[in-house]
């Protein structure tokens, strides 16, 4: 499903040259539900935004689906994240001008769908989070939970192949928080999907079939070892 | 798709209730002034009223003129003198004619005094200005020639003189002359210089013909030809027959005439500069109230440029969001462009509303008697183009800017 071959990435300033992710090799598998950990600044959601082809890497390729991502041009990234690629952000990140049944339709409207689909598949989303009776609100009108609930719907409704949650429940208290995990476990035990998810907590993490580590933008393995130390050592 | 830009673009506006208010008001005032002041310089320079064929002719409405020794400078309207040995002699105008400025004339009722505006003019100023009559018909050139004591009137002067009643066959003194009324016409609109007056009569009819020797004095010519193309040939032939061939009363004392036959464009730019030195062509006036123009819709484009830019800041989450999920940069410029578009258009039927009330109040008012607004379709050409202008200077940079925007930097907040 995911692959990633050798992936660099390095910020250049003036004088100085910041490595924040060195020689990362990655694979998911399809119907895996994986978590990243790592401290802050480690390189966690650059990685992440690497891997939902929001950021570019220095060298290295990734596979999504298969596809290997040969060009970052605008349209063809765009056509990738809208096709392939859900993303859950820490904040929600909702457009607060829109009713909750737009928010849910938003990626749809990027394809060439009619009104009445979009429409469709947005209130079957919501109808997954157990928020079909939250259409007409605006996101303010929601609480917290609820509005990652609202975030979940709109990174399913376009069914992609990966799932992308960047700290998904950091914003929100253990009980909501609990909500959203169960709801990420349904999707991926119910529904099959793939999800890759940041996250700081370590019992989150262990609800994932399996962790990956990264320290200073390397991961690392079960030893908390740098992995690609070991393979070329 | 474009659908969906656009009622996405008016829950936007919608919802963000001030932002909209705010651009709208400086949107729809800037058009509404902008409107009104074209919309009277295009009644102005394409009158609708006698004047309608100003693109045909050009008057000449002074002259200045040097000494021998060019210490002594003198300027004022034409003599009749002046129009008589030059202005005469000109070959390429189809039509000329003379004709006075108004005249402010007293007459009686009752032993109540009325004070009107009066012309005297030759025939074939009726030829040139095409003045609606209500009823009776202008002076013929047999009655102009034998000097027929014969008036044309203004609707209201006929309504102040005769009441509801026909005017026609009914008699006038003015100014010591007794006139028959032959024709009563519209009342006309005051910026039309040339045509407006309340009585025309003929200039023969002058109680004396003292007028013929003057060089200066209160004369005004009209230079007419059916072909429009033929106007810049007709003011370069006056232009070059005071140059070359000047006749004067008193070659010492008026040795050398400047003039210019003006079209209503130059005769409006020397109004507004009181240009009457005629030494130079007095087009920089006209072009510097374009460029006020175009300066007083760039200051609210620049504020609309600056609310947007500030706006995508605010806004930056949703276009991180939005590319995440598939947005291109294009989709966003035509989306940002679509709500730009919209909120000027609507501001610019707002700006349509607001010019109308006031241009139909200014009409009701007879603050400007005679004036009957219209928009042309130069108006609504400015009108559309103003909007372009303002929609595309505010729109285009900040959408520019907002395209250029990383996923990842927007996601964050920063812009």
């Amino acid at each position: 499903m995911l692959k990633l071959n050798n992936i660099n990435k390095t910020y250049q300033t003036d004088k100085i040259e910041t490595i924040a992710l060195n020689n990362i090799d990655l694979t998911v598998n399809k119907g895996e539900f994986i978590s990243i950990m790592g401290p802050s600044g480690c390189g966690k959601s650059t990685l992440l935004n690497i891997i939902g082809l929001l950021d570019k890497p220095s060298s290295g390729h990734i596979f999504i689906a298969e596809h290997k991502i040969e060009s970052y041009q605008d349209k063809v990234v765009a056509s990738l994240r809208n096709q392939k690629i859900g993303f859950i952000f820490q904040s929600f990140h909702l457009i607060n001008d829109l009713r909750v049944l737009d928010n849910v339709e938003l990626p749809l409207l990027y394809r060439d769908i009619s009104a009445k689909e979009r429409r469709k598949l947005a209130l079957a989303a919501l109808e997954r989070v157990g928020l079909s009776a939250r259409t007409a609100h605006f996101p303010s009108q929601l609480s917290g939970g609820q509005q990652q609930r609202v975030a979940i719907a709109r990174a399913i409704v376009g069914k992609p192949d990966l799932l992308l949650a960047d700290e998904p429940t950091g914003n929100l208290d253990s009980h909501m928080g609990n909500e959203i995990m169960k709801i990420l476990e349904s999707l991926h035990q119910d529904d099959g999907t793939t999800i890759v998810m940041v996250t700081h907590d370590e019992a989150q993490a262990k609800r994932t079939q399996r962790i990956v580590r990264v320290y200073d933008g390397q991961l690392l393995d079960s030893n908390n070892s740098p992995l690609h130390l070991q393979a070329s050592a | 798709m474009y659908k969906n830009y656009l009622v996405m673009a008016w829950k936007v506006l919608l919802r963000r209730k001030m932002f909209t208010f705010i651009s709208l008001f400086g949107i729809s005032l800037t058009l509404a002034v902008l409107l009104i002041a074209s919309t009277l310089f295009d009644n102005y320079i394409y009158p609708n009223g006698p004047e309608k064929r100003a693109a045909n002719f050009v008057n000449i409405s002074g002259v200045v003129l040097l000494s021998k020794k060019r210490n002594s400078v003198q300027n004022g309207a034409l003599g009749f003198h002046f129009l008589a040995n030059n202005v005469a002699r000109l070959k390429t105008p189809e039509i000329m004619s003379w004709y006075t400025r108004n005249s402010e004339v007293s007459s009686f009722i009752d032993n109540d005094r009325l004070q009107n505006l009066m012309r005297r003019t030759d025939d074939k100023y009726w030829q040139i200005l095409d003045f609606d009559f209500i009823e009776g018909r202008y002076y013929t050139a047999q009655e102009f020639a034998s000097g027929a004591m014969v008036m044309v009137i203004s609707e209201s002067t006929k309504v102040e003189f005769f009441g509801k009643q026909s005017a026609l066959g009914n008699k006038i003194t003015v100014a010591n002359q007794t006139f028959q009324v032959i024709g009563v016409v519209e009342d006309v609109y005051e910026l039309e210089h040339y045509a407006h007056s309340d009585m025309w009569v003929p200039y023969t009819t002058f109680a004396d013909t003292n007028y013929k020797q003057h060089i200066l004095g209160d004369w005004n010519a009209l230079l007419y030809h059916s072909n429009t193309a033929k106007i810049p040939a007709m003011q370069s032939e006056y232009l070059d027959l005071l140059a070359s061939d000047f006749v004067s009363v008193d070659p010492v004392k008026f040795a050398t005439a400047y003039s210019a036959a003006d079209t209503k464009f130059i005769a409006f730019s020397r109004q507004i500069s009181s240009d009457d030195d005629y030494r130079t062509q007095s087009t920089t006036i006209g072009s510097a109230l374009l460029l006020l123009a175009f300066a007083f819709m760039v200051l609210p484009s620049i504020n609309l440029i600056n609310i947007n830019v500030s706006r995508i800041m605010e806004r930056s989450s949703e276009i991180g969001v939005r590319k995440s999920f598939g947005a291109t940069s294009k989709q966003l410029v035509i989306q940002f462009l679509m709500e730009n578009i919209l909120l000027t258009a609507v501001g610019a039927v707002i700006g349509l509303a607001i010019s109308t009330l006031i241009l139909w109040q200014l009409e009701l008012s007879q603050a400007l008697p005679g004036a009957d607004f219209q928009y042309t379709w130069h108006t609504v050409l400015y009108g559309m183009v103003m909007i372009l202008i303002f929609g595309l200077l505010s729109g285009v940079y900040p959408a520019y800017k907002m395209s250029k925007l990383d996923p990842v930097t927007a996601l964050k907040g920063g812009a």
